[in-house]
């Protein structure tokens, strides 16, 4: 009897949890993947996307509205009782612009509520700014310093008001730890843009991210972070051509470019010790007689400034300030003048 | 392997050429200059403190006129050099 009666508890007790359970860890059985919580799309969102981890038959209800808590759309669909993703095509896409809240739930045929997923937001736009890449060189690239970027940058299909005007592209980079960038303007579209860097890279690892201005210099768009190694002692890199198997043209020119590209490289490349040697020849004669005298005669007069100590201490002249101020712009004004009547008198009598 | 070649040899060429003033001392100017040039800075110092905008035209005005003829003085002595060169007048 007793046995009995503990067994019926027992089972009353799981039969109570079982019940429990799912309740208790809702969002874990119901999440919204699509659309992507925190995104931003373009122009509209037209599907859904609902994750069920707790197999079983349910009409599940897909909502949405502009306010979070309030959801004034819906669109109904029944599972099939397996778990996985179960997709929702909107009969209506969400295409006006704005903030907008997702929640799904499960429920059974008396349509009570089973599972309700967390609620996530999106937001929907009619405009897509562009979008910018470092094509040359490449993230990870192993290569010898160069002379010119390439960016590549795409337009949406949407508009963006300044995708017709004119744009400043920038490539900001970072070499042992000293930032340098260069910049080019160019007529926005689609397409790829090719300028010049300036900064001569030493071997080692540089970072490099491009930017996109808008005429006001607001900046619309950013590349990803590339990194690639600077190796000085490689051989400047022929261009690459891929040629499909059965191409033997084109494999015959590529083999002549690459190694027209080696010989050329061989003949032609001045060593990196050629061009060091030029270093050595001014240090070892700017001390000597007689280019010794001017490299000290320029050091003395570089030493001249008004910042030394004083040899007279004057007492203090602040109840004059206003006067000697005038005096002192009048007297400077005066130097000035005379300096440029002197500087065109000598130019005039110049004999070369 | 052709531009090194030329690189060096241009280099052995001017290594040459410096020879004989590489072997020459070093200069030296006379100690009463460094003494000079700070007695000035102390005349200007003293000016700064009083008339501050007249001392730096002053100094910019000597460097810019030290700066003009120094030039000429080097582009008739380069000059001069090259009318030595047989041939050039």
């Amino acid at each position: 009897m007793i046995k009995t009666c503990l067994k019926i508890a027992l089972s009353a007790a799981i039969i109570s949890i079982a019940m429990i359970a799912p309740a208790a860890h809702a969002d874990e059985n119901l999440a919204i993947t699509a659309p992507v919580n925190g995104s931003t799309y373009v122009p509209s969102i037209s599907s859904g996307i609902v994750q069920i981890n707790v197999p079983g038959s349910y009409d599940m209800v897909f909502s949405w509205g502009t306010e979070t808590g309030v959801y004034t759309s819906s669109q109904t669909m029944t599972t099939g009782g397996g778990t996985g993703g179960y997709g929702f095509s909107l009969d209506v896409p969400i295409d006006t612009p704005g903030t907008y809240y997702f929640q799904a739930v499960t429920r059974d045929e008396s349509t009570n509520v089973i599972d309700t997923s967390a609620e996530i937001s999106a937001n929907v736009s009619s405009e897509a700014p562009p979008t910018i890449s470092l094509n040359f060189p490449h993230d990870g690239q192993t290569l010898p310093d160069f002379s010119s970027w390439i960016v590549d940058i795409t337009s949406h299909a949407y508009n963006y008001p300044p995708i017709s005007g004119q744009f400043t592209v920038n490539v900001q980079y970072t070499e042992g730890g000293i930032t340098a960038s260069d910049s080019a303007e160019t007529v926005g579209g689609d397409g790829q843009v090719s300028f010049r860097k300036d900064f001569t890279l030493s071997d080692g690892v540089v970072t490099a991210t491009a930017h996109l201005y808008d005429k006001d210099l607001n900046e619309v768009a950013t590349s990803s972070t590339i990194s690639f190694t600077i190796d000085s002692g490689l051989p400047p890199q022929p261009p690459t051509i891929t040629c499909a198997a059965t191409d033997v043209i084109c494999k015959i020119q590529n083999w002549f470019i690459t190694s027209m590209g080696a010989i050329g490289n061989w003949l032609f490349k001045p060593s990196d010790a050629s061009l060091q040697a030029f270093n050595s020849l001014w240090p070892d004669i700017k001390d000597k007689v007689p280019f010794g005298y001017l490299t000290l005669i320029a050091e003395a007069l570089n030493g001249i400034s008004d910042t030394g100590t004083p040899t007279l201490t004057i007492e203090s002249l602040s109840a004059l300030s206003d006067t000697i101020t005038v005096i002192d712009i009048g007297i400077a004004a005066c130097l000035w003048l005379f300096f440029c009547f002197w500087l065109l008198k000598r130019i005039a009598k110049m004999e070369l | 392997m052709i531009i090194s070649g030329i690189l060096y040899a241009l280099y052995g060429a001017i290594f040459l050429i410096t020879y004989p003033i590489r072997a020459l001392p070093d200069a030296s100017l006379p100690s009463a200059i460094s003494t000079t040039i700070t007695t000035v800075n102390g005349f200007f110092a003293t000016l700064h403190d009083v008339l501050p905008a007249t001392s730096a035209a002053l100094l910019a005005i000597i460097i810019s006129v030290t700066a003009l003829e120094v030039s000429i003085f080097l582009y008739k002595g380069i000059m001069w050099i090259i009318r030595k060169i047989p041939g050039i007048n």
